[in-house]
């Protein structure tokens, strides 16, 4: 199956981009797909950028008129798959790609599915994955017309191998007399807030089981070296250990992150709606009996201080 | 001006049963509503409406059950709502049902602007808006998190793409896709509840549309089938472990690791 | 398991038990999580020996220190939260249930067979063996009535460790007595407790606050859910339209075909206030429109029926008597459905909730404050009357006061918030002067949130000496060697 993997080359997060799309490819592409990559740009692209590319034999630098603007990327791909007539495009898991593949599957008159989370050949159909009903399903799709275009699921990661030889880049030029004439002025601007509890995807949640208000400070630093945020529960907030935002449970945040680490939280009902949504719970606690224990993926029944203490070295060493 | 909403009924409950023996989803048994996603989107017509003394109308595609959902967006405050329903419409992708809506959007009224929620709590992760706006040919804008001002053919917008804010002006008619944090819905209004009930839906099936090819809905009309929509393998365990912290943590962390979880 | 698992010392890390939501704070020496009827039994048989107090806990939800332990053992029934078995006898359902089970896991699992049972505290982390020991009945109690009605049998753990079961209607008090299922007889003068005179046994239990024994599993009454219900809240910008209102509406007829008024509920503009500042953290409260700051306070209803059209006969005159009031029904929020609802109760619920993170945040200043609160039935006086009555003397202290809760019988929860312990102690008194008030009128004082450790002394004070002497009595009787939740309602 030709398969072309999308790129943009104009978002500071290529590198991201590159590794989500390596870790999907490895894990469901398969010698059945002839890949190349297509990479949309209105500026420069380095090569030493794409050094942690997936190996292929086809680097397309398809030239934009911006760098923001879905219709004119839309034009390039239209572009490019006139001439390159792939039957799989491969689109990454920001809310750019996913536009951009429901689109172009549209005007292509293909068929389109987003959030894809794994994907294989099988009796000559081309099958996909993905979650449906707040992840608490998952649909399988036949995709019945080519080009098939998919925006795969967030969380792919892989180790990647550098290349060391990358094949020249065939440069396409943009379609420099395009107008997009409804699009008046365009104009960005950093946001400010990152994700909070909320919407965060690895949470580290401590109870009254951690002892002390000054126990705090190394969790946070430990919630902070992994990328996730801190959260607590109702008696460690009311005791002023800690702010009242990070307060999880039935009166303050309702969380649904991948993972939860519950360090010294024995668990309880008001608290437990807060993390139940969570994909995967980890609980810390010395009391064999908390009822975290029923809710956890994995319970460990010991100090939170000794398994807070490893994890900070082996993320260390990552 | 004229603004059209599209919305979905959706199951209430995400605990959804599948048959034991087949893994087929049971989609006819339980309590529905309305998408959550799409009360932003009506809650973000209904305040144009209110700015620029426009009307609200709002369109869904479903059996007459779905009627329930044009009641709740006009227990909101919605002036009319359009049920596209027709036995030929079922088993429609995400294409089928981004060219029925086009198509009952078209015959309907001249819209300036068409207003979708981001996604649906069940099957899709929001490409019906992209799809309708793509169809009808008009401009799509992803996570509008506020209309900053509207003139005779332009409209200036913020929006919000990943971490990024950007400001950008486009000509209308064209599709804003909301985002679901930037317009706390309103809940519905007592007296629009009320007159919602005794109001008429306006009901229209494939013979009302402009193409009547059958093939180009439903079922047939759709680029993509569900082969079958099932529990998904459970690919953590649960397990208590006791032991030493230092083995525990390295088990932690080799399984979020192979679980693409950090 | 070996009692000596069972039983374990209490240390540090235990720390959370030691409080519910009344905020006071105890010590106890041992703490156990029993799983089963049998296991608190030996637990039980072990500690009497040596005669340990045991405090009971469920969910620790309770305002009035019922759950605090003031020494010994703490048995907390967290891990007796199973469905026992479900029954239909007679056209009537009943669920057993060990009473660990919280309201909503009870809720959750009675929903899909579409059962309910009324008692809707509206904390639904409390569990259902708490709501037993307090009579807790929350907002449906308009339409229900008591709780004791939909409990059916209990089965209790005794202090000798034996478990008996005690179904209603079996063992009734008959010229002041009654045979216990042990076999002994326990007198009880039923006049002066102004009780009737064939009470039920099963009725001492309920609303006892543990006192007698330990429950471990009850079977309770539920019923078919209503096919349609409705919330609605009306909001009003002043005092006197409110009070206009609510006269209006309790004098008017809301029963219509299979549909009536299932809640009435009321909310200050303090509650509101305290409201939003908890919102700004709670996911539960973020899908509630904003309140607008002109608003002295709402009306909250619940409507339940099985046909829409009788609802909606109700909804509409209820929308007729808010414009007279000049309450705008454009407004006034309006949902429907299981799901739906559960906004407008997260509003409801989150008035006490607040005001629970308001005292805690008090009490971080000084740990003396606890929480204050009323749970008088004050049905002498006119709302205007009463809700004005609060207001005057909390002016005249210069406190702040919330009030919101029950109108349908003037069953108002006014809370203190001290801003320091001077505050607290006024408000004490003043507590004190509204319940003598209320005793005075012959009102209920003690209605649902129990008399605990916190409202001990109150209890005491405006109890008349018979009443406690035969409860003292009692409790001679039920518990000779006073091992049942020491400190809760009067001193031995």
């Amino acid at each position: 199956m030709k398969t072309a993997v999308v790129l943009n080359g104009c978002s500071p997060s290529l590198d991201q981009q590159i590794e989500e799309i390596n870790g999907f490819l490895s894990s469901y592409l398969s010698s059945d797909f002839e890949i190349e990559v297509w990479i949309l740009t209105h500026q420069k692209i380095n090569k030493a950028e794409l050094k942690g590319i997936i190996q292929t034999d086809y680097i397309g630098l398809v030239q934009t008129n911006t760098g923001y603007l879905p219709e004119d990327f839309l034009d390039a791909l239209q572009r490019m798959f006139s001439i390159r007539k792939p039957e799989l495009i491969v689109f990454g898991s920001s809310s750019y790609a996913k536009e951009l593949s429901a689109r172009l599957a549209y005007r292509l008159k293909g068929s389109s599915c987003i959030g894809v989370n794994s994907c294989r050949i099988k009796d000559g159909k081309f099958l996909v994955e993905k979650e449906v009903y707040s992840n608490h399903l998952t649909a399988r799709f036949i995709l019945k017309k080519v080009p098939c275009c998919i925006s795969i699921t967030k969380g792919f990661r892989t180790e990647r191998d550098i290349l060391e030889c990358l094949p020249e880049f065939e440069v396409i030029s943009s379609d420099a007399e395009k107008v997009y004439s409804w699009i008046k002025s365009y104009h960005s601007c950093q946001k400010e807030n990152a994700a909070g509890l909320e919407t965060a995807s690895v949470v580290v949640a401590v109870g009254r089981g951690i002892g002390c208000k000054e126990n705090i400070g190394s969790i946070a630093a430990f919630a902070e070296s992994m990328n996730a945020k801190l959260g607590a529960s109702r008696p460690v907030v009311m005791s002023a250990w800690t702010e009242m935002d990070k307060l999880i449970g039935a009166s303050g945040t309702i969380t649904a992150p991948s993972v939860c680490i519950a360090l010294g939280i024995s668990g309880a009902a008001a608290f437990a709606v807060g993390i139940e949504k969570s994909t995967w719970i980890v609980a810390v606690n010395k009391d064999e009996k908390a009822p975290i224990f029923k809710m956890a993926d994995i319970g460990i029944i010991d100090d939170y201080n000794e398994v807070v203490q490893e994890l900070t070295k082996l993320l260390s060493k990552k | 001006m004229k603004i059209a909403v599209c919305i979905k009924q959706v199951p209430a409950s995400s605990e959804i049963e599948t048959d034991q023996n087949t893994g087929v989803l049971i989609r006819d048994r339980g309590p529905t509503r309305i998408n959550p996603y799409d009360l932003s989107a009506i809650e973000a017509a209904l305040q144009l409406k209110e700015a620029y003394n426009g009307s609200v109308t709002s369109f869904t595609m479903g059996p007459k059950s779905a009627e329930a959902v044009i009641a709740y967006s006009f227990s909101m405050g919605a002036d009319d709502g359009v049920l596209l329903s027709d036995a030929r419409f079922a088993g429609a992708d995400v294409y089928a049902t981004a060219y029925t809506l086009a198509q009952g959007i078209c015959v309907s009224d001249h819209y300036d602007l068409i207003l979708c929620g981001s996604q649906t709590t069940d099957g899709d992760t929001g490409q019906v808006g992209p799809a309708l706006a793509e169809q009808l040919g008009i401009p799509h804008i992803y996570g509008v998190t506020a209309v900053d001002s509207i003139n005779e053919t332009q409209i200036l917008l913020t929006q919000q793409l990943g971490n990024k804010n950007m400001q950008l002006k486009a000509a209308m008619p064209c599709l804003l896709v909301i985002h679901p944090d930037a317009f706390r819905p309103r809940l519905p209004s007592l007296k629009l509840k009320l007159m919602a009930a005794k109001k008429e839906v306006k009901k229209l099936s494939m013979q009302d549309m402009q193409e009547k090819n059958i093939l180009k809905y439903g079922l047939k009309g759709s680029p993509t089938q569900v082969e079958r929509v099932f529990l998904p393998e459970r690919t953590t365990y649960r397990q208590v472990l006791t032991g030493d912290g230092d083995t525990l943590a390295l088990e932690i962390y080799n399984c979020v690791k192979q679980g693409r979880l950090i | 398991m070996r009692i000596e698992k069972l039983i374990k010392s209490f240390e540090r890390s235990y720390d959370e038990y030691l409080e519910d939501e009344s905020k006071m704070k105890g010590t106890a020496a041992s703490i156990s999580f029993p799983e089963t009827k049998e296991e608190v039994s030996s637990i039980i048989q072990s500690l009497s020996v040596s005669r340990i107090p045991i405090t009971v806990q469920g969910g620790k939800t309770g305002i009035c220190g019922g759950a605090v332990p003031n020494t010994g053992h703490i048995m907390n029934l967290r891990n007796m939260s199973n469905i026992i078995q479900y029954q239909e006898k007679n056209g009537s359902h009943y669920v057993t249930v060990q009473p660990g089970i919280t309201i909503e896991e009870l809720n959750k699992q009675l929903y899909k067979r579409n059962l309910f049972w009324p008692p809707e505290p509206t904390e639904t982390s409390a569990t259902v063996g708490g709501v037993i020991a307090t009579k807790a009945q929350g907002i449906h109690k308009c339409l229900y009535g008591e709780t004791n009605d939909y409990i059916e049998e209990i089965s209790y753990v005794d202090h000798h460790g034996q478990i008996f079961t005690l179904k209603r209607g079996e063992r009734k008090f008959n010229r002041n007595q009654c045979m216990l299922p042990n076999g002994n007889v326990i007198t009880l003068d039923t006049n002066t407790m102004g009780i009737k005179e064939n009470h039920d046994l099963i009725d001492i239990f309920i609303g006892s606050e543990g006192m007698f024994g330990v429950i471990v599993e009850a079977t309770l009454e539920v019923l078919n859910r209503p096919k349609e219900i409705w919330g609605i809240v009306f909001f009003f910008q002043l005092a006197s339209d409110i009070y206009h209102f609510i006269e209006n509406m309790k004098n008017t007829d809301h029963q219509v075909g299979t549909a009536s008024l299932a809640a009435i509920e009321y909310m200050d503009k303090t509650a509101l206030k305290h409201v939003h500042e908890l919102k700004q953290v709670a996911t539960k409260l973020k899908d509630l429109p904003d309140v607008s700051g002109e608003t002295v306070g709402i009306v909250y209803l619940e409507i339940f029926g099985d046909l829409e059209a009788d609802i909606e006969k109700i909804a509409e005159k209820l929308m007729e008597l808010a414009v007279e009031s000049v309450s705008d029904p454009d407004t006034a929020w309006a949902v429907s459905g299981e799901i739906e609802i559960e906004k407008t109760r997260a509003l409801r619920h989150a008035v006490p909730e607040s005001i629970n993170v308001a005292v805690e945040r008090a009490r971080l200043k000084d740990n003396r404050i606890t929480k204050l609160g009323t749970d008088i039935a004050f049905k002498e006086k006119s709302f205007e009357e009463l809700v004005n009555c609060y207001q005057t003397d909390a002016d005249e202290a210069a406190l702040d006061i919330v009030v919101f809760g029950h109108i349908s019988d003037n069953h108002l929860h006014v809370n203190i918030v001290p801003k320091s312990y001077e505050d607290y102690c006024k408000g004490r008194r003043l507590i004190e002067k509204w319940s003598a008030q209320a005793a005075a009128n012959r009102c209920k004082i003690f209605t649902e949130h129990g008399v605990g450790k916190l409202k001990k002394e109150l209890y005491q004070r405006i109890t008349s000496k018979a009443i406690l002497n035969e409860l003292k009595h009692l409790k001679k009787q039920m518990d000779p060697i006073g091992i049942w939740n020491p400190g809760n309602m009067f001193d031995q």
